[in-house]
């Protein structure tokens, strides 16, 4: 713990405070500024320029009617749970690599889950987007020649999906609302993510090599070594990378806007809260109501993220 | 422990470095931020925005830049060429955070009031002579009658004033595959009628099946189909137009009109007009690949340069591209609409003209611009006859100006001016309501869409989405009318002050009729959104 200095010495080294001035003037301007800016303006009815008109609350009551924003919380909330689901892959690739006795082998694996980090993550989207092109794209063609086309057409007849798969007929996985939402949690296979795998590495990396050894001694299999030793002991990271990952799911929506368009694609079944917000703002000109809308995005998020703290506890 | 002496100086040295640093950055931003246009000593830089990013229209632009700067040497124009997507945001945040440059291309996300707020009319210039031209037949002759549509384009029906500067007229076209059309049907004889596509549709997808090729009669997307949608539809709903058109200033696709039409049942979703626009829609969304609603503009372009369409209807902003990028010949047709009195398009009225689409590519001079003079001057010398004939001549795109000889590839786009107008489009043209008809096209257009999922869709929103749009509009024209009322206070003031200028008399007679214009569109606005809240309770 830090220990707190004295008046004399804080004034003596007076100094050191012009090296906290510029951090503190970017985050005023750059992190706070616009974030007071969006709570003073979501009580306006204002298009973007100088001329806005006070409404008081009118733009919140008016966002607790709008179906479209509240369904958007439907979709995400989909996707966070799907989200969560996808963290296991990269728990499972951590582990897997920890596990490696050559330590040469360890290094290049966390190259080869890094390299990828280089590629920006527009290219990423792009190369995804080809991916699900109806008549060209890698999905379908993977679909008609392993045969599972042929099984998901018999399932749509079976189970009634409305015609979505069709024999002969390329697949429209943007174009389909019922299959917007499957695409979007199948973007990113194999869900590996770099960033997530290296926290999970370091967490393993804390564990004790002596944990292991007296576990070794015991003769516990290798599944029991995850659930007993290993995951306990990175639920720290795990914990850390589903906040991280809720508040960038809820807050997201490039994903979608790449994807599908301004609208959430047909039937809007795209349609997230952060791209109503971002349509409301740069395509209606609504930015007053934009900010209501940001501002009510945010309190879902902190009261999230509170329960998540408050609930989720880590036991060491 | 004490500091030592050359640990202080290299603090201090640090220190000082940090907040030079610190000066550099803050001076550079308020500097950028301080205009649109920098002075550096004598010369002055002009900056120009647009969204065209086709082949040769930036290599024009920069041959126009380079032949001012060559006959201004103090000035340095600089080209911002932003990508289409993003243009809507980027255009928002620039001209909100007053950091925008000082001629940029109207059209896109612009809408009235801001077109108001930010952009300088160019009213004023219109009836006096381009300097430019100069030496040319168009000599003396005022700026608007310069240009082959008199400059309507650039006419704010509401604002009641001109705004910006043509430099192209672009059209609409459908392309095809001349080689393809030979082999498919053993002639290159281009449809005429929508009926002749259809016929010749059902020919590629024979073919296709016959010779196993994977070849489809339109190459669709959701940027190309509405293009060709959209005009089918507007065929049918000429009539209804017309019936709800009113008011000696609305244009015949009226928003206002329109919208207080359909709430006070002057037309109706069930309309066989409507009925009959949605399933030429629906049928001519057969002959497009599937899923091409997933599909955006450069993936259309794709499948047709790679010969895996026969067709695309696209704009003749294409053209330059598609023709450098095809390895076959190109055939280009106007978008075939259904005969008069067919049985698939029984409301078409004949050839659908060319009338309403007029110039494009309009650069308009923003508010902020520091040296207005300057970035006048500019603006008019890119309208200049000889300039204009640069722009042709580079980028291939059709003329806007009177005299100047399209480049050849540039002819078949020349405006069909003969023909009939077409009517009003079920997306209204307002933002809520396009993505209300947008979301629900897949209904449509779909393998197993038809038209009556279609309206099944759309029904519960429409007239909600229409309420919503005119809310908006009517706030944005309230605004506008009440900035108007502001500055002719103002003139008026200045004019009392000073009787004897004719020029504020001028301008204050023409800022009333302004007023005037946008009081009147601003009540029937507000008149057409009372209507559909009526019809909604």
């Amino acid at each position: 713990m830090a220990l707190p200095i004295t008046r004399k010495k804080a004034l003596n080294e007076w100094k050191l405070y012009f090296f906290v001035i510029p951090s503190f003037l970017l985050i005023a301007i750059f992190a706070y500024y616009p974030t007071l800016s969006a709570i003073y303006h979501s009580f306006f009815r204002w298009g973007g320029g100088d001329t806005k008109e006070f409404i008081g609350l009118e733009n919140f009551s008016n966002a607790l009617g709008d179906k479209v924003f509240w369904g958007g919380f439907v979709t995400i909330s989909i996707l966070v749970v799907a989200n969560l689901f996808k963290m296991i892959p990269s728990i499972t690739a951590a582990v897997l690599i920890h596990r490696l006795k050559s330590d040469r082998w360890q290094y290049w694996y966390r190259v080869f889950v890094v390299l990828p980090m280089i590629v920006p993550g527009l290219v990423t989207l792009f190369v995804w987007k080809f991916f699900f092109n109806p008549n060209m794209g890698v999905l379908n063609a993977f679909l008609e020649n392993s045969g599972l086309k042929g099984l998901l057409v018999a399932a749509d007849r079976l189970f009634g999906w409305g015609g979505v798969f069709l024999e002969g007929v390329p697949t429209a996985w943007l174009g389909e609302p019922v299959l917007i939402i499957p695409a979007l949690i199948l973007w990113g296979f194999p869900w590996i993510g770099a960033v997530g795998v290296l926290i999970f590495l370091a967490g393993l990396q804390s564990i004790g090599t002596e944990v292991y050894e007296a576990a070794e001694l015991d003769g516990v299999t290798p599944f029991q070594k995850f659930f007993h030793i290993e995951l306990p002991l990175i639920m720290t990271q795990v914990r850390l990378m589903v906040v991280l990952m809720m508040i960038g799911t809820l807050q997201g929506f490039g994903l979608q806007f790449l994807l599908l368009g301004q609208d959430g694609g047909p039937g809007g079944a795209g349609m997230v809260p952060g791209l109503w917000m971002f349509n409301r703002a740069f395509f209606a000109g609504e930015f007053g109501y934009a900010c209501a809308l940001g501002l009510m995005l945010f309190v879902f998020i902190l009261l999230l993220t509170l329960i998540n703290n408050k609930y989720i506890r880590v036991d060491k | 422990m004490g500091e030592s002496l050359r640990e202080k100086i290299l603090n201090g040295i640090g220190l000082g470095l940090l907040l030079l640093c610190f000066v550099i950055s803050l001076g550079r931003i308020m500097w950028d931020r301080g205009g649109n246009t920098q002075e550096h000593g004598e010369s002055v830089t002009i900056r120009f925005a647009h969204w065209q990013l086709e082949g040769g229209v930036r290599e024009a632009f920069d041959e126009i830049a380079a032949a001012y700067m060559k006959l201004h040497p103090e000035v340095e124009v600089v080209q911002i060429p932003v990508p289409e997507r993003i243009f809507q945001n980027w255009l928002i945040t620039q001209l909100v955070g007053g950091t925008a440059p000082d001629i940029i291309q109207m059209g896109m996300g612009l809408s009235e009031d801001r077109q108001a707020r930010f952009f300088v009319p160019s009213t004023e210039v219109a009836d006096l002579p381009n300097p430019w031209n100069r030496g040319t037949e168009l000599e003396g002759v005022p700026l608007r009658e310069t240009f082959i549509d008199g400059m309507e384009s650039c006419f704010n029906n509401s604002l009641l004033e001109y705004y910006g500067v043509p430099l192209s007229s672009y059209t609409v076209r459908m392309y095809y595959n001349l080689d393809l059309l030979h082999e498919i049907t053993g002639s290159e004889e281009l449809p005429a009628t929508y009926g002749e596509l259809v016929e010749l549709s059902k020919k590629v997808l024979a073919y296709a099946a016959k010779s196993g090729q994977k070849v489809f009669p339109i190459a669709g997307s959701k940027y190309n189909s509405p293009t060709i949608m959209s005009r089918l539809f507007k065929s049918q709903t000429a009539g209804i137009s017309r019936r709800v058109y009113y008011g000696a200033l609305a244009e015949p696709t009226n928003f206002s009109a329109i919208a207080e039409s359909a709430a006070n049942g002057g037309w109706t979703l069930d309309d066989p007009e409507v009925l009959a626009g949605l399933k030429l829609m629906r049928d001519l969304g057969q002959y497009m690949q599937p899923g091409f609603l997933q599909l955006g503009r450069d993936d259309a372009s794709f499948y047709f340069v790679q010969g895996k369409a026969l067709m695309i209807a696209t704009g003749s902003w294409d053209a330059t591209s598609i023709t450098s990028q095809a390895d076959f010949r190109l055939g280009i047709g106007l978008i075939p609409v259904p005969a008069p009195g067919s049985e698939q398009g029984p409301y078409s009225e004949g050839i659908a003209s060319d009338a309403s689409i007029g110039t494009g590519v309009i650069m308009g001079l923003t508010r902020d611009c520091e040296h207005p003079e300057v970035a006048l001057d500019f603006l008019l010398f890119m309208a200049s006859q000889p300039m204009n004939q640069l722009w042709t001549d580079v980028s291939k795109w059709a003329p806007s100006v009177v005299g100047v000889v399209p480049d050849p590839q540039a002819k078949p786009f020349q405006p069909f001016f003969d023909g009939y107008l077409g009517g009003f489009d079920l997306n209204l043209g307002q933002t809520d309501t396009m993505r209300i008809i947008s979301n629900a096209t897949n209904r449509l257009v779909g393998p197993t869409g038809s038209v009556e999922g279609f309206l099944e869709a759309i029904r519960p929103d429409f007239l909600p989405a229409v309420e919503h749009d005119l809310v908006r509009v009517e706030r944005n024209l309230r605004v506008s009318a009440q900035r108007s009322d502001t500055t002719l206070g103002a003139l008026a003031w200045m004019a009392l002050q000073d009787p004897g200028s004719v020029r504020l008399k001028e301008k204050v007679d023409l800022l009333s009729q302004t007023v005037v214009a946008g009081n009147l569109n601003h009540a029937r606005t507000q008149r057409a959104n009372n209507s559909v809240r009526k019809s909604l309770k």
